[in-house]
């Protein structure tokens, strides 16, 4: 009787032990361990850090494993974890970045279900109109990114060269580009025979700056490096060789822009050798604050131009979305993370950038970034720039064709009519 | 028994060396002729296309140009650098210089500088606003030098920049040469009446001749593989009229994640700089049969 009711109890302590025990390996089932990769940016690297905190306590059961490079070296990093199959489960990477990765099917789309919702309209409905074509999170008819930071470009004046040239700060600001050239003209000082000051410049000895400009002119008359759909390029056509007359003219026939005067056109406007630039966001107010001071209170922001029988677009937008790799093991719980890491806009627009999501305080962007009512206006009516695994190819060819008319002195016709036939063969493979 | 002992305690230590040799340089090198012969972007599978990039390369107007431009950059900075390294040599060992030593460090300064950092120096200093033009060019002739802007001077522009940064460590070794010549040479063609002119050519130049082979083969070496100066001040720019090979397969391999076409004009390069070795290695054997 004592020997069955020692096995008894030993029997009901095995059972309880073995229960507990099988509680504990499926608690330890449920443990999540991801694997996120960004680009360096303080403050917003603390700020992204206090996110996946949040979600971790919220979440005992994930752990996120954040992991920051350079901007430059994202890329890479990502390229090399991949050749090693040793890919994060989620990385936030500039838009352009991104095309490789979606291209070679790498990426996996939006899944609604980790952001609460039921279709992907509904979590596109999250974010403010366009956002996710403005940071590459869209891609031949799906998406695949979470806007993370959208920004775009606008146009900087001086006004105190304005002056200088006898124009009106408040009234003469260029709404046209014929207006722009002219402003320019006036703008632009030569002693002596030697360029002092340019009305107007960019950075030529980088494609993506030439080309960041090139896509609104373009897409002002309905042209384009490449179409919308990246099927074919539409530099070949009359409307083409108008934009890109108007850009090679500022240095050939206006001589509103040496392109030896200045490299940087940011660090040019900082130091008055230009009276306009086209290439700065609204983080550039930072960059003059803290760098140009002399400048920052004679700066003023202004829409691109447009052309007077042209379509009312902006300067590109450009931006950084969160991605998720198809290789990763917990992509619902990884969608989670990038939901979490993108859910405190005002955070972001707090430290000077404008996270796009839905509910942001309008009163906080306004105060917080400078000049928000132009840049603001002008985002919704932004050029976003092409998805495609080409892009440097396409805008090396772009660039190519520039420099040919430029320096060369090819006809601008003959130029863009080989760079379309070299971009349509490039897209063809 | 001993002397076999010893041999093995050799190979001992040259195991590290030659492990890190062959998995850095040789395994690499080898992979480079493997991969040429795919093409691969690094993350879709490597596709089988047989010697498709060799023709494509050799139909490479863009790869051609940077080919030829290499051979231009290098023959001619390499001459320039033998003959101003040489006189710069010259000038500094003459005795009747006071602070030569001086002298002989301030010229040898730039060698021990950063290249990156002195192609963005010297990029700052070609700009219309930049010292050239600003501070030079301007002030005195009322004009300013397209340096970075022009396709005809961009290349002379980076080579001037090669020069400044590398004569001094040649200048160095010139200056070893001269003064390993015996003054009793100098002192006897005075005596002949032997010429300033006369002495260079018939007694200085002939027994530098191993100084100026040994600075021709390690200066083509260095400025064939170029890669730092022209990618900080120009980019390859403009219109691709600094692009060396070096840009060329950079520019291919890690922009445009065309792998195996970058390989392919790897070994092109590799082979280019076959050829130089042969050439150098048949000049440094005919001075040895003498």
């Amino acid at each position: 009787m004592k020997t069955r009711r020692s096995v008894l109890v030993l029997l009901i302590l095995l059972v309880s032990i073995g229960m507990l025990w099988s509680a504990g390996a499926g608690e330890q089932a449920k443990k999540v361990e991801l694997v996120h990769w960004g680009h360096t940016q303080p403050p917003f690297d603390g700020l992204i850090a206090r996110n996946i905190n949040t979600f971790m306590a919220e979440n005992p059961n994930v752990t996120v494993e954040y992991a920051v490079f350079s901007d430059a070296d994202l890329p890479n990093q990502l390229l090399t974890a991949v050749a090693g199959g040793s890919a994060p489960d989620s990385f936030t990477i500039a838009g352009t970045q991104a095309a490789r990765f979606l291209e070679a099917n790498m990426l996996v789309t939006i899944d609604p279900q980790a952001f609460g919702k039921n279709t992907i309209d509904e979590v596109i409905a999250m974010w403010e109109d366009g956002a996710f074509m403005g940071a590459g999170g869209y891609f031949k008819g799906s998406y695949y990114g979470i806007p993370h930071e959208l920004s775009n470009y606008c146009a900087w004046i001086n006004g105190k060269h304005m002056v200088e040239a006898g124009l009106d700060p408040k009234n003469d600001v260029p709404e046209t580009w014929a207006e722009f050239t002219e402003v320019g003209k006036k703008m632009t000082v030569d002693v002596g025979g030697v360029r002092v000051r340019n009305g107007f410049g960019v950075n030529l000895k980088t494609a993506g700056f030439v080309a960041n400009i090139g896509f609104p002119l373009l897409r002002q008359l309905g042209a384009g490096v490449v179409d919308d759909d990246v099927t074919k390029s539409l530099l070949d056509t009359p409307a083409a060789v108008k934009a890109v007359t108007t850009f090679t003219d500022w240095i050939l026939k206006d001589k509103i822009w040496d392109p030896g005067l200045v490299n940087d056109d940011r660090e040019g406007f900082g130091n008055e050798l230009l009276s306009m630039f086209l290439t700065g966001g609204a983080w550039y107010w930072g960059v003059m604050q803290s760098q140009y001071p002399g400048v920052y209170d004679d700066a003023i922001v202004f829409p691109y131009p447009r052309f007077a029988e042209g379509k009312d677009i902006g300067g590109i937008s450009y931006g950084y979305s969160t991605y998720v790799f198809n290789s990763s093991k917990n992509q619902k719980d990884a969608w989670r993370v990038a939901d979490a890491i993108a859910s405190t806009p005002d955070d972001f627009i707090k430290e000077g950038l404008f996270q796009p999501r839905k509910g942001y305080d309008a009163e906080l962007a306004a105060a917080s970034l400078p000049s928000w009512d132009v840049f603001g206006a002008d985002l919704k009516k932004s050029t976003p720039r092409p998805v495609t695994k080409h892009y440097a190819e396409v805008i090396d060819i772009y660039f190519a064709a520039i420099n040919q008319i430029v320096y060369e002195g090819a006809k601008v016709e003959t130029a863009l009519n080989a760079a379309a036939k070299k971009i349509n063969d490039l897209l063809k493979n | 028994m001993k002397k076999n002992s010893h041999s093995r305690a050799g190979y001992f230590f040259v195991v590290p060396t030659v492990i890190l040799f062959c998995v850095f340089l040789i395994f690499p090198m080898l992979n480079s002729f493997r991969l040429s012969l795919y093409s691969w972007n690094i993350m879709e599978p490597m596709k089988w296309v047989g010697l498709d990039n060799f023709k494509t390369l050799f139909q490479d107007k863009e790869f051609l140009a940077s080919w030829g431009r290499t051979l231009q950059f290098t023959l001619t900075s390499v001459v320039l650098l033998l003959i101003v390294s040489f006189i710069f040599a010259l000038m500094l060992d003459s005795r009747s210089l006071k602070s030569r030593n001086l002298f002989q460090a301030v010229y040898f300064i730039p060698v021990v500088l950063v290249t990156p950092a002195v192609g963005v120096v010297w990029k700052l200093m070609f700009q219309t606003t930049g010292i050239l033009n600003a501070g030079i060019f301007a002030p005195i002739f009322g004009a300013t030098v397209p340096w970075l802007e022009s396709q005809n001077i961009a290349l002379y522009s980076i080579m001037l920049v090669q020069l400044w940064i590398s004569s001094g460590y040649y200048m160095v070794m010139f200056i070893a040469g001269l003064q390993g010549i015996p003054e009793e040479y100098y002192e006897s063609a005075v005596i002949d009446g032997a010429s300033w002119f006369r002495r260079l050519f018939s007694i200085t130049i002939p027994l530098l001749k191993p100084v100026f082979l040994l600075v021709f083969v390690t200066s083509v070496l260095f400025v064939f593989g170029q890669f730092a100066l022209p990618y900080t001040i120009s980019q390859g720019g403009p219109n691709y009229a600094t692009e060396l090979m070096t840009l060329f397969i950079y520019r291919n391999a890690f922009k445009y994640l065309k792998v195996g076409y970058a390989s392919t004009a790897s070994i092109f390069y590799f082979l280019t700089m076959i050829v130089f070795s042969i050439i150098q290695i048949r000049l440094f054997s005919d001075k040895k049969k003498r």
